[in-house]
């Protein structure tokens, strides 16, 4: 099955992963990918091996794209290291303190951007909608409400370049190390600031906190703020688009959701792990070690396919559904020590603003003029989500 | 089948409160709500933090360290990061007290 797994290219995991990794699952579930240059590690029991056995998969990754765009940070350390920033960011984001500030926070601004277009009759929601919403909220609960929605939006996309460039792309990579020198630019007058005067924002914390192993230096705060730039403001605003394309090509769960707004929790966890927006979680071996029946040797690097774990059928029942009832946790938020920081917060910038449009846009449904393209397989969302409503 | 074991007196848990007990080296959390009386392992299974600090609903309960939700019935884990379920145990009001099959 070598052959299958070498003539993937980028181009085919971008449009769609999901027949790529069916495939790998059942023939060649650990499977070296030339064209990314990766170890692609497809079934559940082996994504969470890995995410659960930090000793042998490390995510102290050499070649890490993440590591090279962003500088080392929280996702790209193990054990008392991923610990000590991990204290500075956790206090903020757990479920209570999340719960006391983050709907007054996201429900003005989605309010104001549903305002803008609730008279139309039609919309394309990720641009107008999903992404600055999810974009603003981090923003303002980072500590950088002084920033614009449109430079914010810019340092995400680009990020997100660099940081899954694991093809080495030369203008990927600029792309990426350009953000990240503008983020080091525009931020440090804000540490600058909060240095003096803390705020109570996570970024004000990350600087003040003293965990074991002694406070953040700057480069550590700016480091592990690109991280949350990339992952905190583009994810939520995926998740909550992947979520609004769900119910709008399920009529029945539609149906459901709307008569019952219980429902929505169910809806928003079975999208993310349907579509997961988060693909993988890169690790490298620290020793020669077997994971699904193959021996890697130490040094080689791989991705644990978290959004072909959430498809396994070895472990879910009809995993190819979309199921709102389904039961069990799934791994879209990465699994293990590394699992998201802002998983709390992301639910929150997801299940208010859906229930807000649910509220508001009666016969909300797809706009038949435009087909819905969903890519990425790092990170994966629809390019646009075109609606209309009564 | 396990042995009854007296917890603590059943006036010290209230509606909509959880409260620890240890007789064994390993803590068991009971909860009391309108859905009954609950009685399950102390530690959530994802990184172990302690339950009973948690976020209780009716049916469910919230690890407060990073939002792993388990059904009190059954302790599926129903959202990650916990996805081992929590390791459950038979509870009663009995004379007085909350009594847990240990």
């Amino acid at each position: 099955m070598a052959a299958f797994a070498e003539s993937i290219t980028v181009e085919d995991l971008e449009r769609d992963p999901y027949p790529i990794y069916e495939r790998l699952r059942d023939d060649d579930p650990v499977a070296y990918v030339p064209s990314v240059g990766l170890w692609l590690v497809t079934r559940w029991d082996d994504v969470q091996h890995i995410a659960t056995h930090p000793e042998l998969f490390t995510a102290e990754v050499d070649s890490s794209p993440l590591a090279r765009t962003l500088g080392v940070n929280v996702l790209t350390l193990d054990g008392d290291a991923q610990r000590r920033i991990r204290a500075t960011m956790d206090p903020s984001m757990r479920p209570r303190a999340v719960e006391a500030t983050a709907p007054d926070i996201i429900l003005p601004l989605a309010e104001r951007y549903l305002a803008a277009f609730e008279g139309r009759g039609h919309a394309e929601l990720m641009s107008e909608y999903c992404e600055p919403v999810s974009v603003l909220a981090l923003g303002q609960v980072m500590g950088l409400g002084s920033l614009d929605a449109d430079t914010l939006r810019r340092w995400f996309g680009d990020l997100a370049a660099g940081g899954s460039n694991f093809e080495d792309d030369p203008e990927k990579q600029r792309l990426g190390d350009a953000a990240s020198a503008e983020v080091d630019e525009l931020v440090g007058p804000i540490l600058d600031r909060l240095e003096r005067e803390p705020d109570g924002s996570v970024l004000s914390q990350m600087l003040h906190e003293e965990p074991p192993g002694g406070r953040l230096t700057r480069a550590e705060v700016l480091a592990n703020l690109k991280l949350i730039l990339l992952g905190g403001m583009q994810e939520p605003g995926h998740a909550l688009g992947i979520t609004l394309w769900a119910l709008l090509t399920h009529r029945d769960a539609m149906a459901a959701v709307l008569d019952d707004r219980t429902l929505v929790r169910g809806a928003v966890e079975e999208a993310l792990r349907w579509h997961s927006p988060v693909g993988t979680q890169t690790r490298q071996v620290t020793e020669d070690a077997e994971v699904g029946g193959v021996t890697l040797e130490r040094g080689a690097t791989l991705a644990a396919v978290l959004s072909s774990a959430n498809r396994d059928d070895r472990h879910w029942e009809r995993a190819r559904e979309f199921d709102i009832r389904r039961r069990g946790a799934h791994a879209g938020f990465g699994l293990g020590a590394h699992h998201c920081a802002g998983a709390p917060l992301a639910r929150h910038e997801v299940r208010l603003p859906l229930e807000l449009l649910l509220d508001r846009l009666p016969g909300l449904r797809l706009d038949p003029d435009h087909e819905v393209e969903l890519r990425g397989w790092e990170f994966r969302a629809p390019t646009a989500l075109h609606v209309r409503w009564d | 089948m396990g042995a009854w074991t007296s917890a603590f007196p059943a006036g010290e848990l209230g509606m909509g409160e959880m409260k620890e007990f240890d007789d064994r080296g390993e803590p068991v959390v009971v909860a009391r709500t309108e859905a009954g009386l609950f009685a399950f392992e102390g530690y959530c299974t994802h990184e172990e933090c302690p339950l009973a600090e948690g976020i209780l609903t009716d049916r469910e309960l919230e690890c407060y360290c990073h939002g792993a939700i388990f059904d009190l019935r059954t302790g599926e884990a129903l959202v990650g990061p916990a996805l081992s379920s929590l390791q459950t145990y038979p509870v009663r009001e009995q004379e007085g007290e909350i009594q847990v099959e240990l």
